[in-house]
């Protein structure tokens, strides 16, 4: 049995990547541009997700204003100082913040982020990044991106070093210890860090069989570390188009289709398979024979393999497919009446591959808001997701066992 | 009305129980809170962090402590920003001097550069320079949001910054949007281990200069502090401490050690506010009072 009282659960988290995760989520006729670049944005969709008794909210980052900046926001204010404003504002939603351990020290990082997490009285996770491209590299003193392999041997340092000095009480210590560990990359590096030091994975799947695939390739990582994938939550990234009815849903979908700029889609989707589209007639299909190898392709491993799946399983036209990404997201995406939703997200749930969800909502705020309202009661009727928070740190909340979901 | 500013320390002593309980005590009097880094580098809690958090409950400007040692200038101009933008008061930064952070110093390594050891007041002009460069380079209007055609933002309004100094090469922008008017300001603090370099350095480069000590100024350094805050170029701030120190002692300047100061730092720990506030406000009124017949020399007052 587990030491912890709290009930077993689906976990949810919401990640609030500034207007919402489609390319022109922003030009929904009802929501606000430029909200994201606001703090009450952020504040108002952290207490949204405290009152539905989420997981935690997750804030990804960006070093630099996105190359994507003339179509889409990007992400903007700094999550350590973003997250600390949340905790004041909140009192038992998880804050999980991304932190590059390219382009930090880790002596710094660990100070900042266990401040963080006394403050918060131990709700902090650390999703921990290498950060690729040469722009952010020329923020600090570099000419051009280091290597990969580079990038995920110090981060394996870089954890290594904050982890003791948390643990050694260099450090402030908080109600959970020490920050909860997330780590979100698929390639073979990303998969060995998060097998040694995760407790929660944020993963891409487009497919039930891609998450049942990458789960037992995280068991073999954590094996390869002595540890238990049972220990370590699955989180694939979902993301959402909710309305109350299937056509309403369709509708909003497609707005949201037509709402991306093909330039920004076509642009997006050449840098993840590393080859140059904009010239490419959009109504061939593209030759798997013919892209880049991933090792070449230099974008996020994890998404370029979503990808490829989608070609290989779909033969879509390149049209078809940037339509199918929806802007070049990568995630799944559901679109549906809450009870599509919940169903889909049952199944997932059952199989064991998955433990919850890293939701990203169509539009910020609006599209979470209509989550919590239509699809949370719906997994609640279900018995799949907590009704009120039973434990105050992150860390008790991510510590059920998976292998105890037998139980439900 | 005397202008104070309060420095609280972010002592790991105290809970976060604690820490909310302060932030109510402000009293109208205060100006600011200057957040101080704890001696011990490991022993606190960041500034910009706690600055973040203790946002909501004072709604007072905010300045927070932090060392050109502990951080690259790229991540601490982003979180300064950020602060400002989250708390929505008037943010500044006391940048303390030191050696190069540990990250800019091993891509250097890196990189092959040569490692040229400069001394501390350069290190510190140009860390400067490289944050008010990356606060201005994102301008307000290059969000233009329009939903219509589809286009967000300018990018020809936001050209990289390019800084490439002895020490810090940083392309920028800044990933964070700001109106121009409001940057946030510099401060620097004069303290006993000050060298003459990095007064000056101070006293050239910053908005605000605190005067925690007074004995390392030349006079020639006082006749440059006084130009640029007759100017409005600099204000000026002491601490009890420095005025103590400059009346019982001579500091070899003499007319310099009781200037006027435009507003006054004051040392609090956060479980007894109201009584340091109170005993240090009564000091400074004894002390410029005193200061009256003498010279002649009247406080600035707000």
């Amino acid at each position: 049995m587990n030491q912890y009282a709290s009930e077993p659960s689906l976990h949810l988290n919401v990640n609030l990547l500034n207007k919402g995760i489609f390319a022109g989520s922003w030009r929904q006729p009802e929501t606000d541009p430029l909200s994201s670049y606001q703090v009450d944005h952020y504040i108002a969709l952290a207490k949204a997700a405290e009152e539905a008794a989420l997981d935690a909210v997750f804030l990804a980052d960006t070093l630099i204003p996105e190359d994507g900046a003339r179509f889409r926001p990007s992400n903007s204010l700094e999550p350590t100082v973003l997250l600390a404003r949340l905790a004041a504002e909140t009192s038992n939603i998880g804050l999980i913040g991304t932190v590059s351990t390219t382009y930090n020290d880790p002596n710094e990082l660990a100070q900042r982020l266990a401040g963080l997490d006394f403050l918060s009285n131990g709700r902090l996770g650390w999703n921990v990044v290498t950060t690729a491209g040469a722009v952010p590299a020329r923020n600090f003193g570099l000419d051009g991106e280091l290597a990969r392999e580079v990038r995920y041997r110090k981060a394996e340092d870089f954890v290594e070093q904050v982890l003791t000095a948390w643990k050694t009480g260099a450090t402030v210590k908080s109600a959970q210890g020490y920050p909860l560990i997330v780590q979100a990359g698929g390639s073979p590096e990303g998969l060995r860090l998060a097998g040694r030091f995760a407790d929660a994975v944020f993963s891409v799947a487009q497919t039930l069989e891609d998450s049942v695939s990458y789960s037992r390739q995280l068991e073999v990582a954590a094996a390869a570390a002595g540890r238990s994938r049972n220990r370590i939550a699955n989180l694939p990234g979902l993301s959402t188009v909710v309305a109350k009815t299937e056509r309403d849903a369709r509708r909003r979908r497609e707005l949201l289709d037509e709402l991306v700029p093909t330039e920004y889609a076509v642009q997006r989707l050449s840098a993840q398979l590393g080859m140059d589209l904009t010239t490419i007639d959009l109504d061939t299909h593209p030759d798997v024979e013919e892209l880049p190898s991933p090792e070449v392709s230099g974008g996020s491993r994890g998404f370029y393999e979503a990808v490829l799946n989608v070609i290989r399983r779909e033969n879509p036209t390149y049209r078809q497919l940037l339509k199918h990404l929806g802007g070049g997201t990568g995630h799944h995406i559901v679109v549906g009446p809450p009870e599509h939703i919940a169903d889909h997200i049952e199944r997932w749930y059952r199989s064991g591959a998955v433990d919850g969800f890293n939701l990203m909502p169509d539009v910020l705020p609006e599209g979470f808001y209509q989550f919590t309202e239509l699809v949370i009661p719906e997994l609640r009727k279900r018995n799949l997701f907590r009704t009120q928070y039973t434990e105050s740190t992150l860390r008790e909340r991510y510590a059920v066992d998976v292998s105890e979901r037998a139980a439900l | 009305m005397t202008t104070i500013f309060i420095r609280v320390r972010s002592s790991a002593e105290l809970s976060p129980v604690d820490l909310s309980q302060i932030t109510p005590l402000f009293t109208p009097d205060v100006a600011g809170v200057l957040v101080a880094e704890e001696n011990g580098f490991h022993a606190g809690i960041d500034t910009t962090v706690l600055a973040s958090w203790l946002g909501p409950s004072t709604k007072l400007p905010v300045i927070v402590e932090a060392s050109v040692s502990s951080s690259d200038p790229y991540n601490l101009a982003r979180r300064v920003l950020s602060l400002q933008q989250t708390n929505k008061v008037p943010v500044a930064l006391l940048l303390k001097p030191g050696v190069i952070d540990p990250l800019t110093e091993s891509f250097q390594a890196l990189g092959g550069q040569a490692r040229v050891e400069h001394e501390q007041a350069h290190l510190w002009q140009e860390y400067v320079e490289v944050l008010r460069a990356l606060w201005e380079s994102f301008p307000l209007q290059a969000l233009i949001a329009d939903k219509a055609s589809g286009t967000f933002s300018l990018p020809d309004l936001l050209p990289p910054i390019d800084f490439v100094g002895d020490t810090y090469r940083v392309a920028g922008p800044l990933n964070i949007p700001s109106d121009g008017q409001h940057l946030p300001e510099i401060w620097a603090e004069i303290t006993e281990h000050s060298c003459a370099s990095e007064i000056s350095a101070a006293i050239h480069g910053a908005d605000s200069l605190v005067l925690s000590n007074v004995q390392h100024l030349t006079p020639d350094h006082w006749d440059r502090l006084i130009e640029r805050q007759q100017l409005g170029q600099l204000r000026v701030l002491r601490s009890l401490s420095s005025v103590e120190l400059s009346t019982s002692e001579n500091t070899g300047a003499a007319g310099h050690g009781d200037m006027a100061a435009d507003a006054w730092v004051i040392e609090a720990s956060a479980l007894n506010l109201v009584e340091d506030i109170q005993r240090s406000t009564e000091a400074i009124q004894t002390y410029t009072a005193s200061q009256r017949p003498k010279q002649g020399v009247v406080a600035h007052e707000s």
